[in-house]
């Protein structure tokens, strides 16, 4: 296989997944895109060895965590916050409104929900990516759920509820 | 609202395919214009800002060389030279590594003991075992490359003043000075940056020698970190943890620790593979930061400092103290894995988890079955049946024995399961029922579903008061057995003084008394029957 060949391999199997972690990171389509070019140019002028699949998505996840990180650090140092409300999805409102709930979080609480309920990594695991002990991922996806929880009630169950008082149901 | 819901929704987050094609095309472009290199960094010694060694620098390099060489340590510079130089194989171990030692000015610094600091963690002064230092800088020494700062590096220049992040710092003390090996990053890249700074003793506030690397990017230090966390978790005991049994005295519980059996703890510690470093707070009131754990003792001694130093010990408790004045005189180590070390004057606490059943069992069989057994032999034969968990009858020494002051006040009174507080105020009350979910109702435990009444509550505070006042029995400390659960408990003491007290009562009709730092312990059936009487029930007591 040809180095064309290979990067197209790449980029097709996890292109879309570390898209999803970079958009809900850094809530803008034009970074995320910058946060995975990255992370591919890494995984090919690195050439790293695996010893599985699994081994290989783990290092491309805590690549790109890492440089989300270093990209939020430099909105924040310099002031260059620039969200978008994720209009680009190609997704129903709800759908659409449940992800930007999901990117207000603040960002140690999205990164580990994301890699729990979407990715589907166990504690443990999340835990060895981001470099945080267990329980304080588990401390993380307590809160994070609750936080969501709250964020979601305030925003759908209200609604309803006052969509439904008018309508008299 | 299900997790799904959302799963399902960030499941439709696709890369476009136009973004997808842009991404691939540039991976494609990189790939073409990258230079051919092994898969390992790029080599460039030669564009390297060399270190001028100062002549005190090369008598020092040439005798940590030696001793790498003679004591088999120079592994770590030896892997070194592996993973970073390309020297013509006809050069002998020792000039390879003198060489080494040239190019990286810290190369031998990191052959020997140095402290670590992550900054990050909060995690200060430890020290690694030899055979993670080998691993940590033989790692270092890979992966580093040699570019000074100030060079143009992938189209990046590096303001050196522009890294004040420190994420992670190791330093070495010698006669002659002190080096310092820091890992920095600006935040904004995912460049991470090592500084080296030697500085002479007789001119601490200047450096001598300054160097500054690219410490190839953040995947790589995330690797280093962990090799770091999984060294400090195998081998390693943070520096506070041999300053604490330095101290002139140093007591388990209520009984001073000979050298022997300090040295008894710190094996126990090192055999259990230590601290696998999680928390480092600086508790105060509003300490409510993050608090990344979810053991009920951290929370529950948070609150207790909040209200003046007083809640209750658990039963699962143990502690060292030793005399210190101005650094961290206690380590209070519980049930659920926690281990807290804390300093008195400044409230301060720094706190780590540990495997709590295998040190227990190791301080048990090392420290409390040792006293329990010269206590036996001191006073009268053992026979063959007999364990050191058996009932001696014998009198402590007499400095073991501190009897309880009357400037504990007993109030309120609140039972929540198997435990009966004692406190002197409403405040205190309100809290221990926040903590227990507890009213003044006694539970099952007690089998008593009446609400304890004002008068029960004075009963007992006056039966308690009167009787470890006015207590002239035989004090025995060696009937106190860590691992058996008491009874039930009595907790007292004043609001605001950060004096608390406990009473233990156990089923064997043993009671401990401890009275904030020191501890008594007293034999009593009298206590119990009176009790027993308050209660109006009855409080089984075994045969043994």
């Amino acid at each position: 296989m040809n180095d064309s060949d290979r990067i197209r391999q790449s980029v097709e199997k996890y292109g879309d997944m570390l898209y999803r972690i970079c958009l809900v990171m850094l809530k803008n389509s034009a970074d995320a895109e910058d946060a995975v070019q990255s992370v591919f140019m890494k995984l090919f002028m690195k050439v790293p060895q695996f010893e599985s699949d699994e081994h290989e998505k783990a290092w491309l996840i805590r690549v790109a965590t890492n440089k989300c990180r270093d990209m939020l650090r430099f909105r924040i140092k310099f002031h260059t916050i620039d969200d978008e409300t994720l209009n680009s999805i190609d997704a129903d409102e709800e759908s659409t409104r449940l992800i930007e709930l999901l990117t207000e979080l603040p960002e140690k609480f999205r990164l580990v929900l994301t890699l729990h309920y979407i990715e589907g990594y166990k504690v443990d695991e999340i835990a060895q990516m981001i470099g945080r002990t267990a329980s304080a991922v588990k401390m993380r996806l307590s809160k994070g759920r609750a936080l969501l929880e709250e964020k979601y009630r305030k925003e759908f169950v209200n609604y309803e509820y006052v969509e439904n008082k008018t309508l008299g149901r | 609202m299900n997790m799904w819901k959302i799963k399902h929704s960030v499941d439709k987050i696709k890369m476009p395919d136009d973004m997808r094609e842009r991404v691939i095309a540039n991976c494609e472009a990189k790939m073409k214009n990258a230079p051919q290199t092994t898969g390992e960094f790029t080599d460039k010694v030669d564009t390297v800002e060399r270190y001028r060694p100062q002549p005190w620098k090369k008598g020092l390099a040439a005798a940590a060389i030696a001793a790498l060489v003679f004591s088999g340590g120079g592994l770590a510079v030896y892997n070194l030279k592996h993973g970073i130089s390309a020297q013509p194989p006809a050069v002998s171990d020792t000039e390879q590594i003198a060489q080494n030692a040239e190019d990286y000015p810290f190369a031998d610094m990191l052959s020997g003991e140095f402290l670590c600091t992550l900054s990050a963690d909060g995690i200060d002064g430890f020290t690694l075992g030899g055979a993670s230092r080998t691993e940590v800088s033989s790692y270092i020494c890979k992966t580093a490359k040699l570019e000074p700062i100030g060079t143009d590096w992938n189209g990046r220049s590096y303001n050196v003043e522009a890294f004040t992040e420190t994420l992670l710092t190791f330093r070495r003390e010698s006669a002659v000075g002190s080096e310092v090996l820091k890992f920095v990053s600006d935040g904004s890249s995912d460049t991470i940056i090592m500084q080296y700074y030697r500085y002479e003793t007789a001119d601490s506030d200047k450096a001598v020698n300054e160097a500054h690397y690219i410490f190839a990017d953040s995947a790589d230090f995330t690797e280093l970190m962990g090799i770091i966390k999984r060294a400090v978790d195998r081998d390693s005991l943070p520096v506070w943890f041999s300053d604490f049994f330095a101290a002139d005295t140093v007591k388990f519980d209520s009984v001073t620790l000979s050298n022997e059996q300090i040295s008894a703890v710190k094996e126990a510690f090192a055999q259990q593979g230590l601290l696998a470093q999680e928390f480092n707070y600086m508790v105060s009131a509003d300490s409510t930061d993050d608090v990344s754990n979810e053991r009920p003792h951290y929370q529950e001694f948070c609150d207790r400092v909040s209200l003046g130093g007083m809640c209750p010990i658990d039963v699962e408790h143990f502690s060292f103290r030793n005399d210190s004045q101005d650094s961290y005189d206690q380590i209070h180590i519980y049930g659920d894995g926690m281990l807290m070390l804390y300093n008195t004057a400044t409230v301060e606490a720094i706190c780590y988890e540990i495997r709590y059943d295998e040190l227990m069992s190791r301080l048990n069989s090392a420290i409390y079955a040792p006293i329990l057994a010269d206590k036996v032999a001191a006073t009268e034969p053992v026979s063959d049946t007999a364990s050191v968990n058996s009932e001696p009858t014998v009198q402590p020494k007499e400095n073991d024995v501190i009897k309880p002051t009357d400037d504990i006040e007993i109030k309120n009174i609140v039972i929540a399961g198997d435990k009966v507080y004692v406190a002197k105020d409403e405040a205190y009350t309100d809290y221990l029922e926040s903590i227990y979910g507890a009213s003044f109702v006694a539970t099952a435990d007690f089998n008593a579903a009446e609400p304890i009444t004002s008068e029960m509550q004075k009963q007992i505070s006056d039966a308690v008061k009167d009787y470890v006042l006015n207590y002239d029995g035989e004090y025995d400390l060696t009937k106190y057995d860590m691992s058996e659960d008491p009874q039930y408990t009595i907790y007292f003491g004043k609001a605001g003084s950060g004096k608390t007290a406990m009473i233990n009562c156990y089923n064997n009709g043993n009671v401990y008394m401890a009275d904030y730092s020191d501890h008594v312990e007293f034999h009593s059936d009298e206590l119990i029957s009176v009790l027993n009487d308050i209660f109006a029930q009855e409080i089984v007591v075994s045969s043994n």
